[in-house]
Formats: structure tokens, sequence, C-alpha cells
């Protein structure tokens, strides 16, 4: 439901475009926001409904290729709410409480949004990138 | 991406043009970069449907609206072209190639299709100049644009977001080695120019430095 917290067992998946891919290797600028954002674009894996982990990859894609061009090196990372957050919350200089929040949009259900980073977060981008669990082709 | 050579078309948004960087028949493996070299004065661009029966002449043809060629992007474009040609940033074929790349890339699918943020890019270039014997980094945009490099190795990072305004924001993290259990996690700002001053305090020259 909109505006529900998602808890820490729960995993996203987030789109990451090839200018933020180094030879397969997603950067931390994928985790960056722009200027003007207020959270980081996801998906709630759970929230598909999936059997499995290529299912909710199947969905994903779909998703994109709706919304957007997706290039053949687009990559959709996976990582756990849980890790992610207390990893930013144990390392970073401010101790930062992150919070992923669902925030579906009419072609998007699962969509939903990382709070509480700001633009200038390398740091903290940096940290999310070493919680990835796994990555898949976007197409 | 220049290991072979097809045209390469890109769509500008605001005008519905495209820009062509390539043309056939010239041999493989020279590429963008020669006929770049031969034309930079005119880049030349052309209407998405001009671009089907082409031939070598059609490609001298200047662009009607010269006003757009003063703009950024092609400032984007010949100042990676100066990169590329400063003799004495070691690996500046590697770097160019990769921020051409990345500036295609961008035009792509970048929201505001600009590619490359020329104040990073001059930024960018004022380190390289500074520093001009550093290692390959992994190049990537930031979602502003901005370019952001990074030097990874076993346990050390090294990452510099370039901005607009000539500053530059950076990470570290790097073992503790009195507190092996601990890591190092350094962030913070500074400009290119004072950036090498962080670096050699931070004992990262040997994996940063060619």
């Amino acid at each position: 439901m909109k505006g529900d917290r998602i808890t820490d067992n729960n995993h996203i998946g987030r789109y990451c475009k090839p200018s933020q891919i180094v030879e397969g290797e997603i950067q931390a600028t994928a985790f960056l926001l722009r200027q003007n954002e207020h959270g980081l674009s996801v998906n709630w894996l759970e929230f598909l409904n999936c059997t499995n982990r290529e299912s909710e990859i199947r969905v994903l894609r779909t998703i994109y290729s709706k919304k957007i061009s997706v290039k053949e090196t687009a990559k959709i990372a996976i990582i756990q709410v849980g890790q992610m957050c207390n990893k930013v919350r144990m390392e970073s200089h401010d101790r930062r409480n992150l919070s992923v929040v669902h925030a579906p949009s009419f072609d998007d259900e699962s969509h939903s949004e990382i709070y509480n980073l700001r633009p200038d977060n390398e740091l903290i981008a940096e940290l999310i990138l070493e919680t990835i669990l796994e990555s898949y082709p976007a197409r | 991406m220049f290991d072979h050579y097809v045209p390469v078309k890109l769509n500008i948004p605001y005008f519905g043009q495209s820009i062509l960087f390539d043309y056939p028949g010239e041999p493989q493996n020279i590429g963008a970069w020669n006929w770049y070299e031969k034309n930079q004065d005119q880049v030349t661009f052309f209407n998405s449907s001009q671009i089907t029966n082409y031939s070598k002449d059609d490609f001298v043809t200047p662009f009607v609206q010269e006003n757009i060629l003063e703009v950024e992007e092609n400032q984007v474009l010949n100042l990676i072209f100066d990169i590329k040609r400063t003799s004495f940033i070691s690996n500046r074929e590697i770097i160019s190639r990769k921020l051409l790349n990345l500036y295609f890339l961008e035009k792509e699918e970048g929201l505001d299709g600009f590619g490359i943020t020329i104040g990073s890019l001059r930024n960018f270039y004022h380190f390289l100049q500074l520093y001009s014997n550093i290692k390959i980094p992994m190049i990537s945009l930031t979602p502003d644009a901005t370019i952001y490099t990074s030097w990874k190795e076993h346990d050390h990072l090294f990452s510099i977001n370039f901005l607009s305004d000539g500053e530059v924001r950076f990470v570290v993290f790097k073992p503790n080695d009195t507190n092996p259990k601990h890591k190092i996690r350094l962030s913070g700002s500074a400009t290119a120019d004072t950036i090498m001053e962080l670096i050699s305090t931070q004992s990262l020259c040997d994996w940063i430095f060619g």
C-alpha cells in the first residue's frame, strides 16, 4: 500500500543505466540522486508476488520496457533492504537512517523509493553499492 | 565501442537532428576520431531522414543552425578531443574514448540529452593536466551528468565526483592498518588542484599513479 515502509527482509531492484556501468560492473553513480530528486527509485520485489527471482526479473524487465528504452548493457541491481539500511547506518559518518517506502505509480505498482539520501551522498552511494547481492541484465 | 565501426547517429532532442560521427568507406578501426579530426571545425548535422542514402560528399555539408555548434554539446566534443591530443596525459587515448562512449550513452538515454556536463569535463581535464600519470580510472556519469571516477584495488577505493563549479567531492575507503577490524572511510570536498594533497596524506599514490 502506498506509503508503507518496506521491511528489512524484503528486496528491491534498482535499474542501472549503461553510463553507470563500467565493464559490466555497476558503479556508485547508480545510487546517487539528481539535484532535484528526493527519493531513489527502486522496485519492491516481494510485492510482485512471484515464486522465484527469475520471475521477478522478468516482470521488472517488462515494467522497464514500458517506461523507458532499455539499453542492452543496462542492469538490475538486487539489494536486501535490511542489509543496505544497516550498512549505511553503521558506516556512514552521520549514522544515516535510510527508509524504503512503497510509492506505486499507475504504470508500476511495485515502484518504491529510498528516502533520506541527498545528492551529495557519494559515500553512502559507495556503501549501498557494496550491498548489491546480485545483478541481472535489464532486458 | 570503437573496435568496429558503423555510422553513429545520435538524436538531439531539441531539434530533431542527428550528428553523424563516422561514415562508411573508412578503414575499420580508424573511426570516429579520424572523421572528427578532419571536420572538427564544422561538425556536421543532418536530419535523420537525410541519412538513408548518404555518400562521402554528404558529410561536408555544414549544418544550418550554426549557433548550435557553439553550445555545450560541441564544447564537450571539442574538450574530449583536447584530452585525446594532450600528449603529456598518459592513457589519454583510452580516457578520451571512455568519455566519448559515455557522451554517446548519456545522449541516448539521459533525461536532458546533453551528454556530459561541460563544467564537469573541464574540471576533469584540469585534473588530468595536473596529475597526468594517473592510472586509468573507472569512469561513469552521475544522474546530473557529471564525471565520476573510481580507482579500486582489493579493499581500497578512491572516487571523485567532478562537479561543474570546479569543486570535487571524493570518497576514500582503505584498510586501517593499526586497527585491522576497522576500515577508514573518508569523504569531503576539495578542488582538482588540491586533491593531490589528500592523496599524498592517505598513502594512495601507489595505486593511483602509473
